[in-house]
């Protein structure tokens, strides 16, 4: 397993906790899925929770880019880098 | 006869969305095309997420006479429930997508583009339009028939109550009864333009607001996504109104919605054996309004209601409390009916489910009086979260998974082998805490 920024360490916490989820903060892959039913089997009922958690903490609207609701959730990686790229805190 | 779009003129759109749009001949050639390419069978399966594609195929699948079968889930055990009954058949899918055991037939890849032959015809009422599924008591999916009469009913009556027009965007899947009528039936038969897309977030559901050509937007949603939208703190066009259910919805949260899309919010109060059932404003009233085509009496203080759309007399699994003027008052689920994002499953068939996953001894699924997630409590030699929760998935939809799983060595069960409520509250408490 790839080792996690400080960034996606933050995020993985906030995944963990926000989500009340059964997985260890270090057993989250930064690079395998978090929608759907591989890796962490993430929910629309999540990506809802999630979002608010991620504007709350980072100060910004996340958008998952129409139908395609997948991209910007495709990995902790992935959302980190968006996060990285529109946080204004 | 009763025609699939008896409110729209011929040039007028049925759907639109950034690919650009159809009007009601256009739409009709697609869905006449469709239906010539479907394999001859009794069923089809429509598995589209894409709500241009779902309507084409709802629609092709009717003028074919096929019934649509929609499941509640695509779990491995859900799709292989019917694959057992039909064994032959075939999935309607947007892209190339794979569904184990399953013919599909993708629509991103055919040309649809018939001559038109059947617009204007119309649907025989009696014809078996489509069937839902719930889980039962044991788990065993029940499936629920609708006839294109009753699907039409539901829907005019909707778009009675609600005096409806312009655009629909919808941000529930069209697979589910709530989903089906208020996106797909109302925008048929009440002359509306479906919206495409199933905006999930404030911001895309903001985005998809601003980008509709039309000045009279409805909007089809939940609790959950009316919540993070007022949380957001994003500014919203107005809308012309908002329908709103699957899970209870509290005042406060309407009243802060209807500021939010400075627009009424209706929420329908329904359920899959019958579909819409009741109406109110909850901004403003506690009380439920029922639609007219319903009776409702109360015998055994089960509510039961009969009318058009349900050959038989329906037993409403919730405590209802009947008001004069044919309103009524919910005062919520019974509690061995589990509700999550939607969805729902009894308790009892969750349980069965858990107790006969691999390596659990004895175990419990536990909901907050709140609602939400469900927790389990489980016990077994060797604890492995992961191993459960994989073992769980095949059987059983995704919101329904617990969070968290707490490992004991034994649950409180009394003399009789039951876990009284209270006990397992106090357990639950003691272990989150």
């Amino acid at each position: 397993m790839e080792p996690k920024t400080e960034l996606e360490q933050a995020v993985a916490d906030l995944l963990v906790a926000t989500l009340n989820l059964e997985t260890r903060v270090e057993e989250i892959d930064p690079l395998a899925p978090l929608y759907g039913d591989s890796g962490l089997g993430l929910d629309s009922i999540d990506m809802l929770e999630l979002a608010l958690g991620i504007s709350k903490q980072y100060g910004f609207q996340l958008r998952s880019d129409s139908s395609d609701n997948v991209r910007v959730f495709a990995s902790l990686r992935a959302l980190c880098q968006h996060i990285d790229q529109n946080r204004v805190r | 006869m009763l025609a699939l779009f008896p409110n729209h003129q011929a040039h007028q759109t049925v759907f639109a969305d950034a690919r650009g749009t159809l009007d009601r001949a256009a739409f009709m050639r697609a869905a006449s095309a469709l239906a010539q390419s479907l394999p001859s069978q009794t069923h089809c399966l429509n598995l589209c997420d894409d709500r241009l594609y779902f309507m084409l195929g709802f629609c092709a699948a009717l003028l074919r006479g096929q019934c649509t079968l929609l499941p509640a889930t695509r779990t491995e055990s859900s799709l292989a429930d019917i694959t057992r009954k039909w064994p032959n058949v075939t999935a309607l899918c947007d892209s190339p997508q794979t569904f184990t055991g399953l013919a599909c037939l993708q629509l991103e890849a055919l040309q649809l583009n018939a001559p038109l032959s059947q617009d204007g015809d119309g649907i025989l009422p009696a014809t078996m339009a489509a069937e839902l599924y719930t889980s039962g008591s044991t788990g065993v999916p029940q499936a629920h028939h609708k006839t294109w009469g009753m699907l039409v009913e539901g829907a005019q009556q909707l778009a009675a109550e609600l005096n409806i027009d312009g655009t629909l965007l919808g941000s529930v899947p069209s697979q589910h009864m709530f989903g089906l009528e208020s996106t797909i039936l109302l925008p048929m038969q009440a002359g509306l333009t479906l919206a495409g897309g199933c905006p999930l977030l404030p911001q895309d559901i903001q985005y998809a607001m601003q980008n509709l050509a039309s000045p009279n937007i409805w909007w089809a949603t939940t609790p959950l996504h009316l919540r993070a939208c007022v949380q957001s703190g994003l500014k919203f066009p107005r809308l012309a109104g908002i329908i709103c259910s699957t899970q209870t919805l509290s005042p406060d949260l309407a009243r802060a919605a209807e500021t939010c899309f400075q627009s009424a919010l209706h929420e329908i109060y329904g359920c899959t054996e019958a579909g819409a059932i009741g109406i109110r404003r909850t901004a403003h009233s506690t009380a439920w309004r029922l639609l007219p085509d319903w009776e409702m009496s109360l015998r055994d203080k089960n509510a039961w209601i009969s009318g058009k759309r349900s050959p038989e007399a329906l037993c409403l699994s919730d405590h209802i409390e009947p008001l004069p003027d044919k309103q009524f008052l919910l005062h919520g689920r019974h509690a061995s009916l589990i509700k999550v994002g939607g969805k729902r499953m009894h308790l009892d068939a969750l349980n069965q489910i858990l107790l006969s996953m691999p390596g659990v001894e004895d175990g419990a699924f536990f909901q907050p009086v709140e609602g939400g997630r469900l927790t389990a409590l489980v016990v077994a030699a060797e604890p492995d979260s992961a191993a459960l929760l994989r073992a769980l998935r095949k059987h059983v939809d995704p919101v329904f998974l617990p969070r968290p799983i707490h490992w004991v060595n034994s649950l409180p069960r009394n003399a009789l082998g039951k876990l009284p409520l209270q006990v397992l509250q106090q357990l639950v408490d003691h272990l989150s805490r």
